[in-house]
């Protein structure tokens, strides 16, 4: 019998037992074998069954796809029926043959006679749900099952002590273009205590290997594998595991035929995911292969979404959340994260997973899709120069409508409640899931709801603003149960968090990335749970609370400066001071939140905002902003918040924003005076004279372009063309989805690739590649202090020639 | 599944767009009004994609009026003050 924390649950080598890795209070590792195999769900006609039941007793089949007992079962198909229906549930014994089973199955019935459930559930995530187990939880193995010792914590404690190292290493070309062939000099284990978690008994000082200490690569790797042996870590963290050393590693180990054995078991490393180019909401993005490692975790820090924003506790929450392996998740994106809640919940529910998704969007007319097919609500901004203003947020807006509103596909226009005519918002449903709960079993008990047959009048059905749409009195939407836990959760850890960053910090935006996600997997169409009425709905009552709160901000002496979906500006009427606009406006939110069901928070005051007039016509453009608040520069759209501008153009702005906050620079009316945006343009001048004279290093002008499609789909030569070229010429390939960085050197060269060098080139050449090119960083700069100055009425030409140019359009005349 | 009709703004943007070829044709002083007048329709392009239209002229056209309404009463209060300040005189 073995006491310990689940580290980790995965099939094993063969496909044909789970491995589940406990650490025990010394902090040893045991390799717990558990014989499980996934199920296939099958459904269609009885006739069908019977027939596909037949053929899949056939020896030869039963042989090719591992299949193991099969058995007639009554199941619930669909979230939005109660009924049961018959299913045929088939046992695979090897993991891997699951999905290829699938495939024969849904062939077998020409497409169209069988429905496919619990095809791609993840094995983990089954095998820990039929064990009622949660990653990371006190468990006891009795030698035959997982018994869990201890309910999953909510109440914010360290994950368990886990021996975690840090894995870094020095390349023997640490410039340059990356190879897989490029040997890593020096490695370096570095144990480290990472708050949040339990201090590990394992904590052991760090170690390093040079391979000039060693005869050879072969003995250098074998000096590796003693290290990794005699630490054991359970995490490891790497930062480019995916992309460089680990491939650097496995060459090495090819080419020297040494073993190399990072996991606990006897598996040579391996790429476990090739690499692969995705595309995600209009951007090209490229994934590294995965060398997931048994027995252990490797979190390659450079390839994870989920941690960058998270840090490894966020990842954490989410693998007890999503019952999924972190290592895993750790390179899936947040969307995949949700889905997995979704299949968790629905597997909680009894409802099988189906495979594929079979639902199509509802007829509508063209009107009517002119007034669903809208998103949220944005309010003009007022170009210029405020202050002081204050902004408020809506805490998780969109899940909070999912939660609150009874948004979920199944409750979406519901045969058995219609809405009152006269619009009542006593049918909110409260945000905290048990109270949630309870006030569906209330209104069972409360309501003669009928049978369900025809619909009655519910004074707790919704009508959705605007759309001849409503939710269901009766039934709590499978969507709200997803994301009112995790909403509870976020807010239970924001209470926690103690400074900006610190694990509740990290866990709670973790969070926040699911919850974000989860508006947006209504509508994705591949979605096992989505219906783009959801998506519709939901949107719908975004506008109609922004709405709302806008009329009662006007009511209660506030203009509203600027709207974006879930958060305004306001800036005082009535003349009331600063402290009293702040109570002012923790009154207003109370009172919004009481009206709409969901929390408005006060975000922050700021001494100033700046709203950006679009470039094109003058009016206010979207999500451009940058403002003072109580901490610092809000800063939104304009470039130094741009992962493509160069470190010059950043931090040109980042300057200018430095020089107009100085306290002695501010005027009674709480903004810049003249004097400091006359600051900002001396700045910007001698900025310019520098790049003039060549001073500016080729290092400060690097821009950075994320790469869309392989050169030879280019089109236009443009500068990344140019650079995709200058790299292919010194044999590097560039794959979509990766970022490009070059320094423009001559935009006006006649050859494409000598427009720009790379930044690899800069970083390994010794003699002069030449200089930024004056032309093009001169354009940009001067963009960049537009967007400085363009809210006190500058314009590119003002800027330029020094002076200010009056003219009928000037939108904020005040700051003439 | 997903966005099947363009968000209010970009088709607005559009119908502005189409007005390029009659801007042009018009002297030099009517195109800056006509610019104001396009300017009037993006200041107000959240209340236009409240009022979603086969056609998009409806909520166009109402913001413009709006805009010169706008214009017209600022006009009206400077007049009234100058009015009293010369009343007063």
């Amino acid at each position: 019998m073995i006491d310990g924390w689940l580290l980790d649950v995965h099939s094993d080598h063969a496909g044909q037992q789970m491995l589940a890795w406990l650490i025990d209070i010394d902090g040893v590792a045991h390799r717990c074998s558990v014989p499980w195999h996934p199920t296939l769900h099958v459904h269609g006609s009885a006739r069908d069954l019977e027939q596909l039941l037949y053929w899949l007793q056939q020896p030869e089949i039963q042989q090719r796809f591992s299949i193991g007992g099969m058995r007639q079962k009554k199941a619930r198909l669909a979230l939005d029926t109660y009924e049961i229906h018959q299913v045929l549930e088939i046992d695979v014994l090897l993991h891997h043959r699951l999905k290829g089973l699938a495939q024969h199955i849904e062939a077998r019935g020409n497409f169209h006679r069988f429905s496919l459930f619990s095809v791609d559930a993840h094995v983990a995530q089954r095998f820990l749900h039929e064990h009622d187990c949660v990653l990371f939880q006190y468990v006891r193995w009795d030698g035959e099952h997982l018994h869990s010792l201890q309910m999953m914590s909510e109440n914010g404690e360290n994950f368990p002590p886990f021996h975690i190292i840090r894995l870094s290493a020095d390349f023997k070309h640490p410039k340059g273009f990356i190879s897989h062939d490029d040997e890593p000099m020096r490695l370096e284990f570095e144990s480290i205590q990472q708050e949040g978690f339990a201090p590990s008994p394992s904590f052991t000082m760090s170690r390093e290997i040079h391979r000039s200490e060693c005869e050879s690569a072969r003995s250098f790797l074998v000096k590796f594998q003693s290290i990794m042996n005699e630490l054991d870590p359970d995490i490891v963290l790497t930062q480019g595991g995916d992309r460089h050393l680990f491939p650097a590693l496995l060459s090495m180990a090819k080419q020297t035929n040494a073993p190399l054995h990072l996991g606990r078991t006897s598996d040579s490393l391996s790429v476990s995911k090739a690499a692969q180019t995705v595309h995600s909401y209009g951007q090209t993005l490229h994934r590294p292969a995965s060398y997931l490692l048994q027995g252990r975790l490797h979190l390659d820090l450079n390839n994870s979404f989920i941690v960058r924003e998270g840090g490894i506790v966020g990842l954490f929450e989410l693998a007890r959340h999503s019952r999924q392996s972190a290592q895993e998740i750790s390179r899936l994106s947040p969307g995949s994260v949700i889905s997995a809640i979704q299949m968790r919940v629905a597997l909680d529910d009894g409802v099988l997973v189906p495979w594929k998704k079979n639902r199509p969007e509802d007829t509508k007319t063209a009107l009517e899709l002119l007034h669903a097919d809208r998103g949220g609500l944005y309010l003009d901004s007022q170009p210029g120069l405020h202050g002081p203003v204050i902004e408020l947020d809506f805490a998780s807006l969109f899940p909070s409508i999912i939660a609150s509103r009874n948004i979920s596909p199944e409750t979406l226009n519901c045969a058995c409640c219609q809405p009152p005519r006269t619009g009542d918002s006593s049918g909110f449903v409260p945000l905290h899931p048990e109270v949630a709960e309870q006030e569906f079993r209330h209104r069972q008990l409360a309501e003669h709801l009928g049978s369900g047959l025809f619909p009655q009048t519910q004074s707790k059905a919704l009508q959705v603003p605007g759309l001849n749409t409503h939710t269901c009195a009766r039934t709590q939407g499978f969507l709200g149960r997803v994301v009112a836990p995790l909403i509870e959760r976020r807010r239970q850890l924001k209470q926690l968090r103690r400074r900006p960053g610190d694990p509740y910090d990290l866990r709670q935006n973790a969070l926040k990335w699911l919850l974000v996600t989860c508006f947006g997997y209504t509508g994705y169409r591949n979605a096992r749970f989505g219906r783009i009425e959801a998506h519709e709905a939901i949107c719908a009552w975004a506008r109609d609370i922004l709405l709302t709160t806008i009329e009662l901000a006007h009511q209660s002496g506030w203009d509203v400066l600027h709207a974006i979906v879930d958060c305004v500006w306001l800036s005082d009427r009535l003349g009331r001071t600063a402290p009293e606009q702040h109570a002012a406006a923790l009154e207003f939110a109370e009172q919004v939140s009481q009206i709409v069901g969901i929390p408005l928070e006060f975000e922050d005051i700021y001494t100033f905002i700046a709203f950006l007039p679009s470039r094109m016509h003058g009016a206010g453009s979207l999500t451009k902003y940058w403002g003072l608040g109580q901490n610092g520069f809000k800063i939104r759209g304009i470039e130094m918040r741009q992962h493509s501008s160069p470190p010059w153009i950043r931090n040109l702005q980042q300057t200018a924003l430095t020089i107009l906050a100085k306290e002695s620079e501010i005027n009674d009316r709480n903004i810049p005076s003249t004097r400091a945006q006359w600051d900002v343009l001396s700045w910007y001048r001698s900025e310019i004279h520098r790049l003039k004279k060549g001073e500016l290093n080729l290092s400060e002008a690097i821009l950075t372009r994320r790469v869309t499609k392989p050169l030879t789909d280019y089109r236009v030569k443009n500068l990344t063309y140019a650079a995709l070229e200058r790299a292919r010429r010194r044999g590097y390939l560039v794959l979509p989805g990766t970022k490009i960085r070059y320094v423009v050197i001559d935009i006006l060269a006649s050859v494409s690739y000598d427009r720009v060098v790379l930044s690899e080139e800069i970083e390994t050449s010794e003699s002069s590649l030449g200089q930024p090119c004056i032309q093009h960083y001169r354009s940009l700069a001067l963009r960049a202090i537009w967007a400085i100055l363009a809210p006190f009425g500058w314009t590119e030409t003002s800027i330029q020639s020094a002076g200010l140019q009056r003219s009928l359009l000037e939108f904020n005349p005040e700051f003439v | 599944m997903g966005r099947s009709v363009l968000p209010w703004r970009t088709r607005i943007e559009a119908e502005l767009h189409a007005l390029g070829p009659f801007r042009r044709a018009l002297p030099v002083d009517e195109q800056m009004l006509l610019d104001v007048l396009l300017n009037d329709v993006r200041t107000r392009r959240a209340a236009g994609g409240m009022l979603p239209a086969h056609d998009p002229w409806n909520p166009l056209l109402l913001s413009m009026m709006l805009g010169l309404s706008q214009r017209i009463h600022k006009l009206e209060l400077r007049l009234e003050r100058l009015e009293g300040e010369a009343a007063d005189d």
